[in-house]
């Protein structure tokens, strides 16, 4: 497997600086909505990489090598020297038709040596949860799926995904990665912590949370957040919430709520937020999170195990982090960066990341965290 | 905007710097402040608003449990209003008491004449039950446990009530006492009830208690006076009288012998009733007891010109789990009574035992005499005490009219039942069962049939060596005696099993007698010694056991010793004789005096189970024994009485010399010996508390009351013996009646 990241930066009027590879067959690209020139830099890919599908998608921030950036375009460029890829596309017009969407995906992909799913997704339209667990119902829960939705910086305005073309909202692309030859690994930790009370989500509908213990869940958030209030919606990531099941608190998973309702006094979460489960609220701190980054590559290493040397790492994190750590947001790329050694290091910052739950290993959609999939061949 | 920190940083360093606000590094700087400083207060705004929201929840926790403690209370109230039970609650750490309504009631005040603390409750206390009271909370308070006590409460009134107290005691999370709650129960009828109960039952057992002290006292004086007026009057009829004065004297004899039955049955009564009369479990044959009780009592028929028969298969009856000596008195008693209601015809005895599958056996014996028979309307009451059939055969027959009633007692003890069917002038029949455990195994008891079976004598007795291993003088000359019945005259007493082993060296023996317990060397040692020496060789000299361990599993380590076979003593000549010819052959129509003793047995057989059922016979000594030995060699008998006092006063000189707990073993030889020499000579208390001695532990204490019961028994027993000698000129029979 062949590996080529490029980092572009838009106001520099050199653009795309890569190498290009002539036989390279998929070409991702993460591309930050601030970048000025979209138009002139898919063409530059395309000259570049002239046989390989180009998939990509808008962001909440860039991560390239030890650094995570913004107003930036990131590409990876991939040949696989025995396996292959095969690059589908959907559509998602209503947030209903997530879950058909991932089954009619997956489904398409289907085949005895597929390995491995990445999937790149619109970040505001479509449910993430019900895309995974179509696509999980397509291809089978053996069959690994990572990946992310697309972000809008911190603005939550417009998000998009292209195949070939510039993103756009409500597309879909899921790539297949076939034969024996691919080792994958993959590896995802939030680093957050839970505080405050237990509280049992009694109002709640879809992605909308009403009310929690009886109670205003937005006059709860508003109320934690004191100065930060007034920057709502985007200053509510700061305060994800964990929910578990009531009966198994073990199956915890993070909801970010990234949107406000001042009419109907509630919050929207990135996804899925169902009546009935018990809520705890979360809070992070610099060296958590950096913490938590370092636990995901380690996941990620062993899921590969030891002896083997990926040649790639894809770094899905969430925008929340990004927030959170303003300036030193770097530090948690340096720390994957300084665990994993010498390898290429590209991804983006995302509204939702896709990746088994660490504990369940069920593939499923997660919130503010650090996932990294290491992607290599075989010789 | 420039941050006022990174501002005033500037400034400060101002002319040393070229860092400029306009500067874009100040730009990221002061954006860096900002975001540290909006993280720490948003931080800190997260946790006051947190400790805020619990501290409500905390202050709404505590609401809802006062609110829920303050239902329960309301409702604990109602209850303890309502209760017929005092309830009280002292909270212990503060001293507070709070007594339920119904409790201030129980002690006679009213709520505002308590102060609140626990003395309150120790002053309503009557003042005998205080220090009860204090101690039965300061348990409760170390124990922790649930505990309850009856105290006298005194009421206000001046009256006295009985309270059951119940207590818990509540401990928090640490275990530190809390509280202690407490019930009152107004017992005072419930125990005024039982105190009178207990009186009732106290009088009553004592009531009893003194009948059967006064009875047995009473039966026990009247025995010793009454044997001296039987033999003297004997003595008296010995004599030359006229015969008009003969006939006197024979009416007193009668009229005494006639009382003396009554008193012994008297005596056996009020034990079994008292529960003095433990049952036996020993194996045992029952063919073995119903032919000993006919061939006892053939005689006595005989003499009536009666026949008695016994109907029953020997073969058919298994070995049993039992009192053979019950069993054999219950038939003793029913056979006398069918002879003595019979004036002319035939008793028979009928038997048979039926068996299931779990090893239980029932026996079934049935009387038939062709007597007088009863009345249907004295049936029913045959078995009560003190009743004939009719009061007009008391004068006929004589009797005391409790020989039923105790063979009925002795039935049911051994878990049974007994009836009779008769009819008037025809004739009656006496009936009863006994269940029994079967068994393989027979303790004591000979099982004659067998042995006469396997008998294959072959050595002529007048020619056959004997050696008798025997220490006790007065059985040596008892052992002597017997040898010379069977007309055996090749016999040598040795003492020890050492001596044994040394006299069978170098001298062939066709028998030998082998007393377990011996000096120097036992029985079981010198058995096995012998057999020792034997091994390799064809000699096998056979060894007959005599030991006065009368106990299950004797006769089977005698076996294991390599004995060959095993007598119990004291010895049954017949026994003896029957165990002897398996390996000897006696002469046809000799021995004289198995034939005096049977003789003499029928007359004697009463006497002999009366003193078996009673624990402690009255007499010293049961000089029968004595007289079925040494028969009138008056020479014979005081030797026998000579050897047996010099021998049993050195027994008991060295029991007196051992009662520390360094001599225990020579307590223990001196015992039995002591216990060998008293069951030889009929001496059967002497014997019961020899064995006593030799079974005792080693405490001093226990041994010296022991020793004070042995020599007040030996002084009895003394006496008894030298009255015996006195009267050896008189002939046998006469005696043995004497000491019915």
């Amino acid at each position: 497997m062949q590996v080529e990241t490029v980092v572009s930066h838009a106001l520099r009027p050199e653009g795309f600086q890569g190498k290009g590879h002539s036989k390279a067959q998929i070409v991702l690209y993460f591309l930050s909505p601030l970048y000025a020139a979209p138009g002139a830099y898919l063409a530059a890919l395309r000259k570049a990489y002239p046989a390989a599908r180009l998939v990509g998608c808008t962001t909440g921030g860039e991560i390239f090598g030890d650094e995570a950036l913004e107003s930036t375009a990131v590409s990876v460029a991939i040949f696989l020297e025995k396996a292959h890829v095969k690059v589908v596309e959907g559509n998602v017009a209503m947030r209903d038709d997530s879950r058909a969407t991932g089954h009619a995906l997956a489904s398409a992909l289907q085949a005895d040596d597929l390995k491995f799913i990445f999937v790149l997704s619109d970040g505001l339209i479509v449910s993430g949860s019900d895309l995974v667990q179509g696509m999980v119902s397509g291809c089978g829960a053996d069959v690994m799926i990572a990946g992310g939705l697309a972000g809008d910086g911190t603005a939550f305005q417009k998000t998009g995904v292209g195949i070939d073309v510039l993103p756009q909202s409500g597309k879909v692309a899921a790539i297949g990665f076939y034969g024996d030859s691919l080792r994958i690994g993959c590896g995802s930790v939030g680093g957050w912590i839970n505080f405050g009370p237990e509280r049992v989500i009694t109002k709640a509908q879809g992605n909308v949370l009403y009310e929690l213990d009886g109670k205003s869940a937005l006059e709860l958030y508003k109320k934690y957040l004191g100065e930060e209030a007034d920057k709502l919606p985007g200053s509510a990531v700061l305060f994800p919430l964990s929910i578990s099941p009531p009966e198994d608190p073990t199956h915890s998973i993070v909801r970010t709520p990234f949107d406000i309702d001042h009419e109907q006094a509630s919050l929207v979460f990135s996804d899925k937020i169902p009546q009935g489960y018990v809520a705890r609220m979360m809070h992070g701190t610099r060296d958590n999170l950096v913490q938590g980054a370092a636990q995901a590559a380690t996941y990620a290493s062993a899921a590969v195990g030891p002896e083997f040397q990926p040649s790639l790492a894809l770094l899905v994190s969430c925008v929340g982090r990004n927030m959170m750590m303003g300036q030193r947001i770097s530090s948690e790329i340096a720390a994957v960066k300084e665990l994993l050694g010498e390898m290429p290091i590209a991804g983006f910052y995302s509204y939702g990341e896709i990746c088994p739950h660490p504990v369940t290993r069920k593939c499923d959609l997660h919130n503010q965290t650090m996932t990294i999939t290491l992607l290599g061949e075989q010789p | 905007m420039t941050h006022s920190l990174l501002d005033w940083q500037i400034k400060k360093t101002s002319g040393k710097t070229e860092l400029k606000k306009d500067d874009p590094v100040s730009a990221l700087i002061s954006q860096a402040y900002e975001d540290y400083e909006r993280a720490l207060r948003r931080q800190q705004h997260a946790l006051n608003v947190m400790s805020e929201e619990l501290n409500a929840l905390n202050v709404n926790l505590r609401r809802e449990g006062d609110a829920k403690l303050a239902e329960s209370e309301r409702r604990f109230k109602m209850a303890a209003e309502g209760a017929s039970d005092g309830i009280w609650d002292w909270s212990v750490p503060e001293d507070k008491l709070w007594l339920s309504p119904r409790c201030q009631e129980m002690l006679g005040r009213a709520a505002t004449a308590f102060t609140g603390c626990i003395n309150d409750w120790y002053a309503r206390i009557a003042p005998e039950g205080r220090a009860k009271a204090h101690a039965f909370i300061k348990d409760c308070l170390d124990s922790r446990m649930q505990q309850s006590v009856t105290l006298p409460l005194q009421h206000e009134d001046g009256t006295s009530r009985h309270c059951l107290c119940r207590v818990t005691v509540a401990t928090d999370s640490q275990g530190n006492i809390v509280r202690v709650i407490g019930t009152h129960t107004d017992v005072t009828e419930m125990v005024k009830v039982n105190e009178e109960l207990k009186r009732t039952k106290a009088a009553a057992e004592a009531a009893n208690i003194a009948k059967s002290d006064f009875l047995a006292n009473m039966s026990h004086e009247l025995r010793t006076p009454l044997n001296s007026i039987i033999g003297m009057t004997h003595l008296l009829m010995g004599s030359a009288l006229p015969a008009e004065q003969r006939e006197l004297v024979e009416a007193v004899l009668k009229g005494s012998t006639n009382l003396l039955e009554i008193v012994n049955d008297i005596l056996d009564l009020s034990k079994i009733e008292a529960g003095e009369v433990a049952l036996e479990k020993i194996g045992f044959d029952i063919a073995y007891v119903l032919d000993s009780t006919v061939m006892t009592l053939e005689q006595l028929a005989r003499e009536k010109g009666l026949t008695l028969v016994g109907h029953y298969n020997p073969g058919a009856f298994p070995y049993v789990i039992g009192d053979p000596l019950r069993v054999s008195r219950v038939l003793m008693n029913l056979i006398s009574n069918a002879i003595k209601y019979t004036e002319k015809g035939k008793i028979e005895l009928h038997a048979n035992i039926t068996t299931d599958a779990d090893g239980c056996a029932q026996l079934r014996c049935e009387v038939r005499d062709t007597g007088i028979g009863i009345g249907p309307d004295k049936l029913e009451r045959v078995f009560d005490k003190f009743t004939q059939a009719d009061t007009s055969t008391t004068r006929r027959y004589g009797g005391t009219g409790l020989g039923l009633a105790i063979t009925r007692e002795l039935v049911e003890l051994m878990g049974g039942q007994i009836g009779v069917d008769s009819v008037l002038g025809e004739g009656s029949t006496f009936w009863f069962t006994v269940p029994f455990e079967t068994t393989q195994e027979i303790t004591v008891l000979r099982d004659r049939k067998k042995r006469i079976q396997q008998s294959h004598g072959s050595v002529p007795a007048a020619s056959a060596r004997i050696l008798i291993a025997e220490d006790h003088p007065m059985n040596q000359i008892l052992i002597a005696r017997v040898m010379e019945s069977f007309g055996i005259s090749h016999f040598d007493i040795v003492e020890s099993g050492r001596e044994l082993l040394h006299r069978t060296q170098d001298k062939q023996w066709d028998m030998i007698l082998m007393d377990c317990h011996m000096p120097e060397m036992n029985g079981y040692d010198a058995t096995r010694g012998l057999r020792a020496r034997e091994q390799g060789t064809t000699a096998h000299v056979p060894v007959i056991a005599m030991t006065a361990n009368a106990m299950a599993g004797e006769r089977e380590k005698c076996l294991r010793f390599g004995m060959d076979d095993y007598i119990s003593k004291p010895i049954d000549i017949d026994e003896l004789k029957d165990i002897m010819g398996q390996w000897l052959v006696f002469a046809a129509a000799e021995p004289a005096a198995t034939a005096a003793i049977a003789e003499a047995l029928p007359a004697g057989t009463a006497g002999d189970v009366s003193a078996d059922m009673a624990a402690a016979p009255a007499e010293a000594v049961n000089l029968q024994r004595l007289y079925d030995f040494a028969g009138d060699d008056a020479e014979m008998v005081n030797d026998l009485i000579n050897a047996f006092l010099a021998q049993s006063r050195k027994n008991i000189d060295s029991l007196r010399t051992s009662l520390d707990a360094e001599g225990h073993e020579k307590w223990r030889d001196a015992a039995h010996m002591l216990k060998g020499g008293a069951g030889g000579i009929g001496a059967v208390g002497l014997c019961a508390l020899a064995d006593q001695a030799q079974q005792a532990a080693a405490e001093e204490d226990v041994k010296k009351a022991l020793l004070a019961n042995i020599e007040n028994e030996y002084i009895r027993v003394e006496k008894a013996l030298n009255a015996a000698r006195m009267l050896t000129g008189v002939s046998s029979n006469e005696i043995t009646v004497a000491t019915v």
